[in-house]
């Protein structure tokens, strides 16, 4: 609920939020107040994907990235990765691929938001890597290092297809998400194909997304029911599984196999149709009167025989 | 006993001269609104011939009627199981083309159209799409004259005829042809009230006519294929079907219906019946070869009076059964033994009966060796390609009719499920009837000879006289014998009528505004 209040509009929250801190911590300098705002942002935003002086994650480590990139080009890439990547962006380009080509949201927020957080990244970046993790609460820091057991994969499942509720009641992944697994049929079409989803991000960024998504439709979702540790364990260990045993499961295919089928169920059934119909009045009464007539429209000799005798 | 009263109507084809204008009057009454164009309650079509709709009795193509189930009988096409599965398509459904596609013509083209080197054509254009079509089709295509190959040779009735003795009728010498005007039968058994999925049509209590209830049709047109004679038709814009309702809003004013008022060969009759409806099901589950015995037998005679006293407790107004000792109808179907109803084996027990034509059999048609004329021949010019003798001349009294050149085989397939005799015994007591008067008014025939012919047949004179009379003098009131409806009755279904006491008139009026 704490984040959850945040998210209603973020913009309006962290301008309350800067109000109440600048009312509470009156006395506290300028730039100690920018590094509270930055490090809200980062907690309920970045943190899904990246850490400061703790190794990549899904996305690359943040130390001292306003040493190594500038202002501006950090303020645009949060907003419109994608479109930097289009237009060729050599920097962003390499990063890109260097992280299995995977995709940054871009981030609705406002650039001073966004140089908040540089401020507190470089802050933090100051210090030391123990003072950092006090200050971060990571919620990915449990994930991964635990032993997959066979219960948390059958839960994990149950959770996925939404066959067990998710405690917060939010919906189930199935409603988005597919997996190709021999067991989860007809998964959604509208997010990500989560089949290795484990291997190209890891099991902490995995969790990290379950715990606190970063995409905006996602986010918008889970905004008041947010996955509880145990129950992104749980998905994660199935997630994992399923990309373990992925190479030999039946292929998930909407393709060309899904529209043969149709027409042959389709053919089959007017097959049977004419079966049961099969004595059915077909044709008119009529038909040997019809055939002896000249039809003008049909008929090619009609109109030049006219045309002819016209011109004579 | 449960007797009721059933208004019938006779159609005397040998008077009958095919002008098809009881069909136009019907068509300008009831058939001519959007939808009910290719409609015809009533038509005239041309014997031998495919008729209207082409076939349509071939009940092997449109499964109409009812078939014989061990000792009762079941529906051909529909009924409970068989109407159930195929309530969603009707497979043996008529089409527009079975029919004809109603046209019109572009009229205003004619007096419209911009000057040109030609004469300028009014197109015909579908009443269904509106587009220009090709006629492909009428009510009377090919009809006429025994009509075309096409038409003609198709008849369903030629079945039962060997191929020579189809080929003979088709000659031109002995081309023969009647007509027959079809309205709806207002059967005693009805398929169609009986095929109905939503229970829309019903038979009237006091006069038998069958009506399809607009308000409760669902269009599932089970009786268009029901109906073995074709007589219910859909209405493709309302969505509803429709029938001959024998005219009752004219009958009920006392007025003739339609066709009966505008015949030109005063063909019809229209009178009451009284039948005893507890043998309905007995009778339409006989034999086939009792069925008409049987049907005319269940009609029961209104002077008895036993058959008066069951008619009254079922309701019938003493009006309608002394209309029924007067009924023209009644005499020809069940006194003078002279009508027979049109394709009984449908098993519907039709009500309306037809007085079979003796106008086509009165020449013979005998098969004799020709092979002494072939010799005095040439090849070249002429031979015989028959051996068939076209004979007008009788010896014995009854020989036109036995060697007739209409076969009674085709008559007898049409009017008495197969049986020669009873068309021939009809056929017999008119010719009877003819020589009798032929003795009476030229005098070419001997009185000896007139007497023998009545008696052979079982006719008296007077009965002759009676014959003679309400075929070629009857008038009007003869002819048409059905009381006006009971308004008072009608009123007292509603309301009581005391309610008014005081008031004006019958019926839901407003009470009379009085000076203050």
């Amino acid at each position: 609920m704490r984040y959850g209040l945040f998210q209603i509009n973020r913009n309006l929250v962290s301008r309350i939020g800067f109000l109440v801190l600048l009312i509470i911590t009156g006395g506290f300098s300028f730039s100690g107040i920018a590094g509270e705002s930055g490090k809200a942002v980062f907690q309920q935003t970045c943190v899904a994907c990246h850490t400061i002086g703790e190794g990549r994650l899904v996305g690359p480590d943040l130390k001292g990235i306003s040493q190594r990139r500038s202002k501006a080009w950090i303020v645009q890439f949060v907003k419109e990765s994608q479109k930097m990547i289009k237009n060729g962006d050599p920097e962003a380009v390499a990063v890109f691929q260097d992280y299995n080509k995977l995709i940054m949201p871009d981030q609705n927020l406002t650039s001073g938001q966004i140089e908040d957080v540089i401020q507190f990244i470089k802050e933090v970046s100051g210090t030391t890597g123990l003072e950092s993790k006090a200050k971060i609460s990571h919620s990915s820091d449990t994930a991964g290092s635990k032993n997959i057991s066979k219960e948390d994969i059958a839960k994990g499942q149950k959770l996925f297809q939404g066959t067990l509720r998710l405690k917060s009641k939010g919906a189930a992944c199935i409603s988005c998400h597919s997996v190709r697994h021999d067991s989860v049929v007809s998964g959604g079409a509208l997010a990500k194909e989560l089949t290795t989803s484990v291997s190209t991000m890891g099991s902490a960024g995995v969790k990290a997304m379950i715990s606190n998504p970063p995409f905006p439709v996602m986010k918008a979702a889970y905004k008041d029911a947010v996955v509880q540790s145990d129950e992104a364990d749980a998905l994660v260990a199935f997630l994992t599984h399923v990309d373990q045993i992925h190479e030999t499961q039946q292929p998930v295919s909407y393709g060309i196999k899904l529209a043969l089928s149709g027409l042959t169920g389709f053919a089959l059934l007017l097959g049977l149709f004419s079966l049961i119909w099969i004595r059915r009045k077909v044709k008119t009464v009529n038909t040997s009167v019809f055939n002896r007539q000249v039809k003008s429209e049909s008929d090619p000799h009609y109109f030049k025989r006219y045309d002819h005798h016209h011109n004579d | 006993m449960n007797v009721r009263s059933q208004v019938s109507m006779l159609f005397h084809l040998d008077k009958c001269i095919g002008c098809h204008t009881c069909s136009v009057a019907c068509k300008n009454i009831w058939t001519d609104r959007k939808g009910s164009e290719y409609m015809w309650w009533n038509n005239v079509e041309t014997k031998p011939g495919t008729g209207y709709p082409g076939k349509w009795e071939d009940q092997e193509i449109y499964k109409g009627g009812w078939q014989k189930k061990g000792d009762g009988i079941e529906l051909k096409g529909a009924g409970k199981k068989r109407g159930l599965v195929n309530i969603f398509h009707n497979p043996n459904m008529p089409n527009i083309d079975d029919y004809y596609e109603p046209f019109t013509y572009k009229y205003l083209d004619l007096i419209e159209s911009p000057e040109g080197h030609d004469q300028p054509t009014a197109r015909p254009v579908s009443l269904i799409t509106g587009k220009p079509i090709d006629i492909k089709m009428g009510p009377n295509w090919d009809d006429d004259l025994s009509g075309s190959p096409d038409y003609a040779r198709n008849d369903p009735n030629l079945k039962e005829l060997s191929p020579a003795e189809q080929e003979a009728m088709f000659q031109l010498e002995r081309m023969a042809f009647y007509y027959l005007p079809r309205i709806c039968n207002h059967c005693l058994n009805p398929a169609c009230v009986a095929a109905c999925p939503s229970g829309a049509i019903y038979k009237r209590g006091e006069d038998g006519v069958v009506l399809i209830n607009q308000d409760v049709c669902r269009a599932w047109r089970m009786c268009v294929t029901a109906c073995p004679y074709k007589k219910t038709y859909y209405n493709w814009h309302t969505g509803k079907s429709e029938k001959c309702i024998l005219c009752y809003p004219r009958i009920e004013a006392g007025l003739a219906p339609a066709c009966m008022h505008s015949c030109v060969g005063r063909i019809r009759y229209l009178g009451v019946m009284l039948y005893d409806a507890d043998r309905i099901h007995e009778v339409a589950s006989c034999d086939e070869s009792a069925l008409v015995k049987q049907q005319i037998d269940m009609i029961m005679d209104p002077f008895d009076s036993e058959v008066i006293a069951s008619a009254k407790a079922n309701g019938v107004t003493d009006s309608t059964i002394k209309a029924a000792q007067y009924s023209p109808t009644y005499k020809f179907v069940k006194e003078w033994n002279l009508a027979l109803p049109l394709h009984p084996e449908y098993r519907t027990l039709p009500m309306l009966f037809y007085v079979p034509p003796l106008l086509p059999v009165m020449a013979s048609m005998r098969e004799i060796n020709q092979d002494d004329q072939k010799e005095k021949l040439s090849s070249v010019s002429k031979k015989w390609d028959d051996n068939w003798l076209y004979d007008t001349s009788t010896e014995e009294l009854w020989g036109s009719i036995e060697q007739a050149r209409f076969p009674l085989k085709y008559l007898a397939s049409l009017f008495s499920a197969g049986d020669e005799e009873k068309v021939k015994d009809r056929l017999k007591k008119m010719m009877a009837v003819r020589i009798y008067r032929r003795w009476k008014t030229v005098g070419d025939v001997t009185e000896e000879k007139a007497k023998h012919a009545l008696r052979d047949v079982g006719l008296s004179t007077k009965m002759a006289d009676d014959i003679y009379y309400l075929t070629a003098l009857a008038k009007f009131e003869d002819r048409f014998v059905i009381p006006p409806a009971h308004r008072e009755e009608a009123v007292e279904l509603l309301e009581f009528t005391g309610d008014h006491k005081g008031e004006v008139g019958f019926g839901p009026s407003k009470s009379v505004q009085r000076g203050s």
